[in-house]
């Protein structure tokens, strides 16, 4: 903890400068860890869950268990199609390659806010209603793909 | 601590709590998604109570006050609302409690008030990581959160540095340590 005697008189010292002459040494240190670990996170996140391979399907997840899948062939053409899960209802769109939930009643609507995804490993999520939709590498894309087969077979 | 400082710490505390509740309904006012469309933007602004409490009386006040303004927003929002700012306050409190001890020699309040909001965006996903078992989540929303995070931390330490600044310490409880 701060000694406060000591936190007043350095505080005292700012009332005359601009906000950007508060900062010290260490504020600097945390804007670029904050960055590096942002960019960090966006452009080699993907990389951690494999080679993309072929195409990109897309898999519609609810309490853990795959529902739909919208295979490579599929998703790069356009079409929506609608799904209810744990008592709210989602509107899915899809486009060359991107997929989104372009409507849903769940109270937060994060889901609708994170808008299209269309890298690898991206995803879009709703908390209440325990739906995830993730792009996924193809089966034909390689060992990183992580859509089961077997699913692919029951849209099939 | 005797009769006097007792009732100085529950009614500054009291008094903190309100304008916790009052900043973090204001907050609900506005709608930041619009201009930003970044999912799960909050402003912070009562991040600045926190930082006060942690600054000018003691990290149990900090944590007690932080904890009652989740308990009462978080009837009015829902258990997973709770949860997101629960965890999120307590791990931005817990970052910002370890970085206020170089406050004034490494960092200023803004860099501390940075980390808590950055802090504070990677509670929030590891919650939703965690009731939804994708820990993929973390690239698709942490990294948009952390850049807001730059702008929110920054304006919530610059809004909290002249309200820290004019609060007397002489008459608290806390100065006589």
């Amino acid at each position: 903890m701060v000694n406060c005697q000591e936190a007043l008189v350095l505080n005292r010292s700012h009332r005359s400068l601009p906000w950007y002459r508060w900062l010290r040494w260490g504020d600097y240190f945390l804007y670029i860890l904050i960055v590096l670990v942002a960019l960090a996170l966006f452009s080699r996140g993907p990389m951690l869950l494999g080679p993309s391979g072929g195409g990109q399907s897309a898999d519609i997840t609810v309490d853990g268990v795959v529902v739909k899948t919208i295979p490579a062939e599929q998703l790069v053409q356009a079409g929506s199609f609608e799904l209810d899960a744990n008592g709210f209802h989602y509107t899915v769109e899809y486009e060359s390659g991107r997929i989104r939930i372009s409507h849903a009643d769940c109270p937060d609507q994060v889901c609708v806010q994170t808008g299209w995804v269309s890298r690898l490993g991206q995803v879009s999520a709703c908390v209440p209603g325990h739906l995830i939709l993730s792009v996924n590498g193809s089966p034909e894309g390689g060992e990183g793909a992580s859509t089961e087969p077997e699913v692919d077979v029951i849209i099939r | 601590m005797s009769a006097t400082d007792k009732t100085r710490r529950l009614t500054t505390n009291a008094i903190l709590l309100s304008l916790a509740l009052i900043l973090a309904i204001v907050e609900r006012w506005i709608p930041l998604e619009l201009i930003v469309p970044v999912p799960g933007i909050k402003l912070g602004l009562a991040n600045i109570v926190s930082l006060f409490a942690l600054v000018r009386l003691r990290w149990t006040d900090a944590l007690a006050i932080l904890v009652m303004r989740c308990l009462i927003i978080g009837t009015f929002t829902g258990l997973t609302a709770f949860l997101f700012s629960i965890t999120g306050g307590l791990l931005a409190l817990g970052i910002m409690g370890l970085l206020v001890r170089w406050e004034g020699k490494v960092f200023s309040l803004i860099g501390i008030s940075l980390a808590g909001a950055a802090a504070h965006n990677l509670g929030q996903i590891s919650v939703a990581v965690l009731l939804l078992g994708e820990w993929r989540l973390l690239v698709t929303y942490l990294p948009p959160l952390l850049l807001t995070s730059l702008f929110t931390g920054t304006l919530t330490g610059v809004a909290a540095i002249p309200l820290i600044t004019r609060f007397p310490l002489r008459g608290t409880y806390a100065a006589k340590r």
